[in-house]
């Protein structure tokens, strides 16, 4: 269940329960400040929460109720009986208001009413139902499409310097939903008509999520002898054909009036008496009916509409789309042999779809990673709760998207992390007071995206990692030789070491300890690295690199003897032929010069062993990782192509540099290089 | 800019343009606002049309309106033309000046 | 990841059907019911510095599967593929992972049935083999059958045993120019 309201709803009904536990036992104590607190966070928390995923009204709703509860906290309400009557039933209002973001006027007239009663207790100020109404709309409006009507009239000489309605009608169509409607304006004469003299009227009626700025701008380049005039039209309004016309200046008021008085049809009696040409009516009438629509839907009140979609379509779905790439790859490959003009054309035409369809498919399955954080926020606070410890979780970045299944398996090696922070890191209060720290910890979880990665950081401000009790610990359990020379870096990746954590919990040792080797496991499995950094007594931030997206990749192909290899393209920086190289004095590692800095350069013939005579002349791909530049020379580069990424499978867990396989157009497999891990071995 | 004969005929093409560029000559050229015609059916072949800007849809629209004035009636015949379409639809004329036009409104 | 993979209970079930095969002159069976299908000897992708008991990998139908090559782990002799060479696409749980796997067969003979009376444990001494890898031996014609226990052979401590001799073979061979 990822679905961010689902989710909110489900915590929504925990946090309720606890409301309702902690009333029950307030009922028995009534000063309890642990109860009174528990109170007052679950409506603290349902209120933010509410207002993150829609749910304005119940937002404010509770709002009063977590003011009560702070009242009570101050000890300026005293928690009565019948208050505690009232605010269950408030407990038990708000799961009805759980149903829809947009609760009906009966429900929001009982809200009204219980507010009433809760504010009359607070003493806050009346913040009535016309406030909470008009807060309401103001919330909706920005959520909610909007309707305008847009007039246009171009100055008469606009053709001439060089303007076109069309440009700006299409940016209009960008914004939203448009219906325009173009005549020929009241300057038009059909004696004397200069062509190149503008004399058309546009109204446009557009249905938008924009800003009534975002639409100004759209003629921000305009002359200022043109007329536009910018009109909401609210879903109340009516909006009548006369009313239009008026408005459209097609017909004087009373001239109308006139006309409506003899009712039937005003379409056919506004024509008949003259007042305004067929068409005119004709377009009228279809905005009338535009606007109709849109009103109807924006009355409805769908924010957006979307779909759930089981999870096993879309993993078919993405299959089927990496079958089709590979398909077309042969396609293009057979085109390529046989020299024929229409096959490559057909191919390139299919790569052209597939392309398109891949990128839908992803953006399908892409979805914002906050949707986990909701409960991280949850867990945390629990389990700062059980610890004794007290810990404020910061998150940034919830926007940031994630390919589905990332996210789904990155769930456990962050909930690992954040445990550990919590266990192992962040001190008791007593502690941090005693070592000059805020008594209350902090932990940040931050999701970010750069260079096609995403980064996701997880940091506290606790104990830090002690390098020399974790290097004794590792001596002690055969990891690690005694004696060894290890820099902090190299100790602190010692805890990822399988022996090293699973024997049994290290809390003894300040920092972490269960299972950061399964963490890793697990990271490494989605083709991600962890890499953590600690000062003692300052903190742990431990930083987690993805891939996007574990199915597609733009590769560069490259070839040594017969093998292929694909190097994912975001890493790659430049392919150079035939470099100077030097040896490295110290190490013997080969080093190229690379824009006058000499970086290290490995020859895969060599590293992976590879059989076979080097050409003379060989090809050096430069690629980054991060900061780290390194060359990657192969026998030659064959070309860019869509890479399906295929997992080596479990057997294969681990193999060094290799992060999958692909299948080539001629079926053969091409091994898809981790860059990442090659960088890694240079820098050894 | 072809087919020109004496006496207003009931058929004329325009080729290729129909933007500011164009419009001037077409103002000048199209044979029906020199020989009034009355009451007739009128058929504007529009061929390859390439470029199309406000100002030619504007030309269209006046022409259309002209000519009504003498009870004739204009019918558009187009060639399939992208962007004669595209502009026709985001100017929302796509029924009153679209390819076969209905003779009657609705109103 | 128990025997049954490979060995039914042997008190419920009177008899097996094996796929009998060949490594290195020496007879192999494996139970018949993890067998997806046996492929002719086809060329092999190498995966870039991994223990050569894993041969690499091949495309089946658009999936990518991995070969290994028993005989390396059985420490026999290794022939260069002939006519007879076969993979056997077989299902085995890799750390809890059911995965479809190749196993390399220098000659693959048929499917016997055997009477599960007629399987003896393994002689405890005197094998090419580690004792744990074999679940029983039976004759059957000529021949000895020795079935394979492979979920030991694919069990994790084994393939880090593997794993660690390529890490030690390989001292970070980082270039020679």
């Amino acid at each position: 269940m990822t679905d961010p309201v689902d989710i909110f709803r489900e915590e929504a009904l925990e946090h309720l329960s606890n409301l309702e536990a902690a009333l029950l036992e307030l009922e028995q104590a009534p000063t309890s400040a642990e109860e009174i607190d528990a109170a007052f966070r679950s409506m603290h928390t349902i209120k933010g929460a509410a207002g993150m995923v829609g749910f304005d009204h119940l937002s404010q709703f509770t709002h009063h109720l977590e003011t009560l509860f702070d009242r009570v906290r101050e000890g300026q309400v005293e928690l009565t009986a019948p208050l505690i009557n009232q605010i269950l039933e408030a407990r038990d209002h708000i799961e009805r208001l759980l149903d829809d973001p947009s609760p009906s006027v009966e429900l929001q007239a009982v809200s009204a009413a219980q507010i009433i009663q809760f504010t009359e207790v607070t003493g806050e100020e009346h913040a009535g139902p016309e406030r909470q109404e008009t807060g309401h709309a103001s919330q909706t409006a920005a959520g909610e499409a909007r309707l305008y009507r847009i007039d246009i009239c171009p100055a008469a000489d606009a053709f001439r310097d060089g303007f076109d309605t069309l440009p700006l009608l299409k940016e209009l169509s960008g914004l939203g939903e448009i219906h325009v409607t173009t005549r020929l304006g009241s300057s038009f004469d059909p004696r004397h008509f200069e062509p190149e003299t503008c004399v058309l009227a546009l109204s446009v009626a557009l249905t938008t999520h924009a800003s009534r700025e975002s639409i100004e701008d759209v003629f921000i380049f305009v002359g200022d002898e043109w007329q536009i005039d910018i009109t909401a039209i609210t879903a109340d309004e009516d909006c009548r054909l006369g009313d239009l016309l008026v408005d459209q200046k097609v017909v004087a008021p009373d001239a109308l009036e006139q006309v409506l008085e003899q009712q039937p049809r005003a379409g056919e009696l506004i024509t008949a008496a003259g007042l305004a040409a067929p068409e005119t009516v004709q377009s009228t009438l279809d905005e009338q009916r535009f606007i109709r629509e849109q009103q109807k839907k924006q009355r409805k009140a769908t924010p957006e509409q979307s779909i759930k979609v089981p999870q096993h379509k879309l993993d078919q779905l993405m299959d089927q789309v990496g079958e089709l790439v590979i398909l077309q790859a042969r396609l293009e490959q057979l085109a390529l042999e046989s020299d024929d003009e229409r096959a490559s054309s057909l191919a390139e035409e299919l790569s052209r779809l597939s392309t398109g369809l891949r990128e839908t498919t992803f953006d399908i399955r892409m979805l914002p990673i906050g949707s986990t954080f909701g409960r991280f926020r949850r867990l945390v606070r629990d389990l700062a709760n059980d610890l004794g410890k007290e810990v404020v979780l910061e998150t940034e970045g919830a926007e940031t998207e994630l390919d589905k299944v990332v996210i789904d398996r990155l769930s456990d090696p962050l909930v690992h992390l954040l445990r550990n922070s919590l266990d192992h890191g962040i001190e008791t209060p007593e502690v941090r007071r005693e070592k000059g720290k805020p008594a209350r910890g902090h932990l940040w979880l931050s999701a970010s995206q750069h260079q096609g990665q995403i980064q996701i950081l997880i940091r506290d401000d606790g104990a830090g990692l002690d390098t020399e009790r974790i290097l004794s610990k590792a001596i002690e359990r055969g990891v690690v030789q005694p004696g060894a020379d290890l820099d902090p870096q190299e100790i602190y990746q010692l805890i990822f070491e399988a022996g090293f954590s699973t024997a049994q919990t290290v809390s003894d040792v300040s920092g972490r300890g269960v299972g950061m080797d399964v963490v890793k496991r697990s990271i490494e499995s989605l083709q991600g690295r962890v890499q953590l950094d600690s000062t003692l007594g300052k903190g742990t931030e431990v930083c987690i690199t993805l891939p996007m997206t574990l199915a597609i990749i733009d590769g560069l192909m490259t070839g040594v003897s017969r093998e292929r290899y694909v190097l994912p393209l975001s890493t790659v920086e430049e392919c150079v032929e035939a470099v100077p190289e030097t040896e490295d004095e110290n190490s013997g590692v080969r080093l190229i010069r690379h824009r006058d800095a000499l970086i290290p350069c490995l020859r895969l013939r060599d590293f992976f062993r590879v059989g076979g005579q080097p050409p003379e002349i060989e090809q050096t791909v430069v690629v980054r990782v991060g900061e780290a530049l390194m060359g990657i020379t192969v026998d030659e580069v064959v070309g860019h192509f869509q890479t399906v990424i295929k997992s080596l499978g479990r057997l294969y867990q681990g193999a060094g540099g290799v992060m999958g396989a692909t299948i080539m157009g001629d079926g053969q497999i091409a091994m898809i290089l981790d860059v990442g891990e090659l960088v890694e071995q240079a820098r050894k | 800019m072809s087919k020109k004969t004496a006496s207003a005929p009931e058929k004329w093409s325009i080729e290729n343009g129909l933007s500011i560029f164009d419009v001037a000559a077409l103002e000048a050229q199209c044979p029906w606002l020199q020989s009034l015609p009355r009451d007739k059916q009128l058929r504007l072949r529009l061929v390859g049309i390439e470029e199309v800007d406000s100002a030619g849809v504007q030309w269209l629209l006046a022409l259309k309106h002209r000519l009504k004035l003498h009870g004739n009636e204009l019918v558009l015949d187009a060639e399939a033309s992208p962007e004669l379409s595209e502009a026709l639809l985001l100017m929302g004329l796509t029924e009153s000046l679209g390819i076969a036009v209905a003779a009657e409104e609705d109103a | 990841m128990d025997d049954q993979t490979e060995l039914a209970p042997m008190d419920a079930i009177q008899s097996l059907q094996i796929l009998s095969f060949v490594l290195d002159e020496e007879w192999f069976g494996v139970e018949i019911s993890g067998i997806q299908e046996v492929l002719e000897y086809r060329n092999v992708t190498q995966v870039p510095r991994t223990p050569d008991f894993m041969l690499g990998v091949i495309n089946l139908r658009g999936r990518v599967i991995p070969v290994v090559d028993l005989r390396r782990q059985f420490e026999m002799h290794l022939s260069a593929p002939t006519v007879d060479t076969c993979i056997v696409i077989i299902h085995v749980e890799v750390d809890g992972e059911n995965t479809p796997l190749g196993i390399l067969a220098d000659r693959v003979h048929e499917v016997v049935e055997i009477d599960t009376a007629d399987i003896k444990p393994p002689p405890r001494i005197g094998n090419r083999i580690k004792t744990a890898f074999i679940s029983g031996i039976v004759r059957h014609d000529e021949h000895f059958i020795i079935l394979l226990r492979l979920s030991k052979v694919f069990a994790p401590e084994e393939l880090d045993l593997v794993r660690e001799q390529v890490s030690q073979e390989e001292p970070a061979e980082w270039d020679d120019v």
